[in-house]
């Protein structure tokens, strides 16, 4: 999350606002667009202080060419510092108007604000541990990582990982969730937490899972297995493939799986839930959809299973409230 | 499941034992309100955990007074932003923001760009304001605050640039 933005120098920072500014006062023609990408792919730095045009950009994007929402904005951002002095009252007053805003910024649990590591939704992170094992984390995914001298132990806050561990003789490898422990034996394997179960699913070597609640029995799951985990128990062992972990490579493979359930998986790299009609529900799709692209893939189903994307927004197009797949015409 | 607490926030555990009521004090004193007082405090400590590297303070109370006196800061103009916001609703807007969900939504981006654009002279907020808000051209920003083009040009920049840096990631 510490994107090292004092990284990018300030010349470089200037030459993108310019670029900004250049591409906001006139239509842009296709050389001044090549010269503008060509200016963004020269240097790590161009590209990263470009994000961070965009990302400024974006705090306007609601507000921009809204009627009302200019004058209300310049009116509000010219307030300059009055008194400082308020009765209690006032207080209360605004305090009750603000309340909402209040909650929003207060909803973020704190352990998982303060992760190591984290990823949104719909981004996927790989990081080499101090001691040569892999992580991959999957979308929305937040992990402590804590090394000592008898163990290495990652805390899965939530979300996802797959894990490829290196040899260490002298330190146990752990992952450590909600619903309980997983000791890597030599092993890739992933784990997911959400908030009632854990799936943990193995690929190479075994992993031994313990759940949290004292005295419930461990199991030892080997390569080709996967279970549930809750903090009581662990569920019988199915087995897993390729498939399972097709997602560290940024893919997800469906084979005639349900529309609804696709989009229930896909939702996780989502900014915002991805339905469909009850009508299409049970439609069965198959095929390997890059996580990353999801628009792509909603426009895929769209011509193939010869479907409208309905978008739902609200706040002036500022927050997606829900994508839906229906028949057309519908 | 106990998580492994580390050494940094340890130091924030132990800065929350010995000087949370103090700071509560401290801040009471300031507000006039406890109920805002322990708000402000908790909000404190809470950014703190959040720190990557130790505080190391050797004066532990000096510290968080700096500390504090930023966040009744952006307290203070959070609360004026605020009032200016639902005065300007009721007399440019009424329409606007109908819930008060939408409401928030609407103030919580006014305070992002607010707090980006926070330390600019008031007319380079104001022309980047135009440039960005309004959609204005240079020459238009140029006529409407009777200043040069140049200066617009210098200002956009400026503030551009400032926000880059401000920006939160």
């Amino acid at each position: 999350m510490t994107q090292a933005v004092h990284d990018i120098p300030a010349h470089v920072a200037r030459r993108a606002v310019e670029w900004m500014l250049e591409l906001q006062s006139a239509p842009a023609t296709p050389a001044l667009r090549q010269a503008w990408s060509d200016w963004r792919a020269a240097h790590p730095t161009h590209e990263a202080a470009w994000q961070r045009v965009e990302s400024v950009r974006s705090r306007f994007g609601g507000l921009a060419g809204v009627s009302g929402a200019a004058a209300v904005a310049h009116a509000t951002l010219s307030a300059r510092s009055r008194a400082r002095r308020r009765s209690v009252q006032a207080l209360a007053v605004l305090l009750l108007a603000g309340g909402a805003a209040y909650t929003v910024e207060q909803r973020t649990p704190w352990r998982q604000w303060a992760a190591d590591h984290r990823t949104r939704p719909g981004e996927q992170r790989r990081i080499v541990l101090a001691d040569g094992s892999a992580l991959v984390l999957n979308t929305d995914t937040a992990i402590n990582v804590r090394f000592a001298a008898g163990e290495r132990r990652i805390v899965l806050l939530r979300g996802e990982i797959f894990v490829a561990t290196a040899k260490d003789r002298g330190r146990r490898f752990l992952v450590e969730m909600p619903q309980g422990l997983a000791q890597a034996l030599g092993t890739q394997f992933s784990v997911y937490s959400e908030a009632q179960r854990a799936v943990v699913q193995v690929f190479e070597g075994a992993v031994e899972i313990t759940p949290a609640q004292a005295g419930s029995p461990a199991r030892l799951l080997r390569a080709g297995q996967g279970a549930d985990l809750s903090a009581q128990s662990v569920g019988s062992p199915r087995p897993v493939g390729d498939a399972d972990r097709s997602w560290v490579h940024g893919t997800l493979i469906a084979k005639s799986m349900r529309l609804a359930d696709l989009l229930a998986q896909l939702s996780r790299y989502s900014p915002h839930p991805l339905v469909c009609s009850d009508a299409v529900a049970e439609l069965r799709v198959s095929g390997a959809y890059p996580v990353a692209q999801i628009p792509l893939i909603l426009e895929s189903l769209s011509a193939t299973l010869q479907l409208q994307i309905e978008t739902q927004t609200r706040f002036w197009g500022r927050q997606v409230v829900q994508v839906r797949l229906a028949p057309r015409g519908a | 499941m106990p998580v492994t607490v580390d050494a940094a926030h340890r130091e924030v555990a132990g800065l929350y034992n010995e000087h949370h009521r103090w700071l509560s004090a401290w801040l009471r004193k300031r507000l006039g309100d406890a109920h805002q007082a322990a708000d402000i405090a908790h909000d404190i400590f809470v950014r703190l955990l959040a720190r990557e590297e130790p505080v190391q303070a050797r004066e532990p109370r000096a510290f968080l007074t700096t500390v504090a006196q930023r966040a009744l800061f952006s307290h203070y103009r959070r609360q004026q932003l605020e009032r200016a916001y639902l005065e300007a609703l009721a007399h440019c807007a009424p329409q606007l923001a109908a819930s008060p969900e939408e409401r928030a939504i609407l103030l919580e981006t006014l305070v992002e760009i607010d707090r980006m654009l926070d330390g600019l002279p008031a007319v380079v907020r104001k022309a980047f304001l135009l440039s960005q808000l309004d959609g204005l051209k240079q020459a238009e920003i140029a006529q409407e605050l009777g200043i040069s083009l140049a200066s617009v040009k210098r200002h956009l920049v400026k503030a551009g640039m400032h926000c880059i840096f401000a920006v939160a990631p």
